[in-house]
């Protein structure tokens, strides 16, 4: 590892929030896309089974 | 078969709606898992190993995000249009339901591209934000990622809808070596290219295969959004016409 210790890590000299806050919120919103579309998904193929029209 | 006449048939199936509908089933796992593994391998290399830059110091980590978000914007827009002139050309309302899959990943990729800049921008530049050519050529390419959206949602009728966001995203692809020679043509507070040029990347081998990594992750990602949205749109299109 490239820092000496954990907390040298989470901080970064000073630049640790910057760094850390893109590292959640893009982790994050990205996660929220997936989840989303996954429940679309899953909403749409309930729909159509119950319709009886498998794919 | 020749070589020609595979193609052609290669090309004919993957129009079909059922025929995408079960190749994107059969590839969505394993897309989906290679970009993950991709994504948190790429991000905690680059976080935690990588050497901090001697200018910027460990701000710079921030590329392992931007760089990728940033590429893909502009080459999920490209794939895109591609998709919408295919559709307009061959009448394949496929490629419109890709291309509208691309663009929410498109419009998600640009935001994020536009956010971790802006927070790389205050510990390097000392601002969150400047109207800098490459800022707002990237800013314009999410509202023509929102554009396409709205007006492929919008219109009632499906055939006006696609055409009308078809036109709007190749006449958009102007944009594109804009954003990319932004930092050439005009004077900018943006670095220049890193590895997109016609030159060695100027960046360590030691920073490079993280972000490498992390290009893939990214592409994958976007793949995987593709395969599962365009399920969901088969799906819908079935459900309307029952």
């Amino acid at each position: 590892m490239y820092f000496e210790s954990i907390s040298e890590l989470i901080t970064m000299a000073g630049h640790g929030k910057y760094v850390w806050s893109c590292v959640t919120i893009s982790t994050f919103v990205l996660a929220l896309v997936f989840i989303n579309a996954s429940k679309h998904f899953n909403k749409q193929l309930k729909l159509n089974t119950k319709l009886n029209n498998l794919p | 078969m020749s070589v020609y006449q595979a193609i052609k048939h290669w090309w004919h199936k993957l129009g079909s709606p059922v025929h995408f509908y079960h190749f994107a089933g059969r590839h969505l796992k394993w897309t989906s898992l290679l970009a993950l593994l991709c994504y948190f391998t790429g991000l905690t290399w680059g976080l935690a190993f990588a050497p901090a830059d001697y200018q910027q110091g460990n701000s710079f980590r921030i590329i392992y995000l931007h760089v990728p978000a940033a590429a893909l914007s502009m080459g999920v827009y490209v794939s895109m249009a591609i998709c919408c002139a295919i559709g307009l050309i061959w009448k394949m309302k496929l490629t419109f339901m890709v291309a509208r899959s691309l663009a929410v990943i498109g419009a998600v990729f640009t935001a994020l591209a536009l956010f971790t800049g802006s927070v790389w921008g205050k510990p390097t530049w000392g601002t969150w934000w400047v109207w800098d050519a490459r800022l707002t050529s990237e800013l314009i390419l999410l509202f023509l990622y929102l554009g396409f959206i709205s007006l492929s949602e919008a219109l009632p009728d499906r055939d006006t809808a696609n055409k009308a966001s078809g036109i709007l995203a190749i006449v958009g692809v102007v944009n594109i070596p804009i954003i990319h020679y932004s930092v050439v043509w005009w004077q900018s507070l943006h670095q220049g290219s890193t590895i997109f040029k016609f030159a060695k990347p100027s960046i360590a081998t030691e920073m490079l295969w993280p972000l490498l990594i992390m290009m893939l992750a990214f592409s994958l990602l976007a793949v995987s959004y593709v395969f599962l949205n365009t399920r969901t749109q088969i799906l819908k299109q079935r459900i309307k016409r029952l």
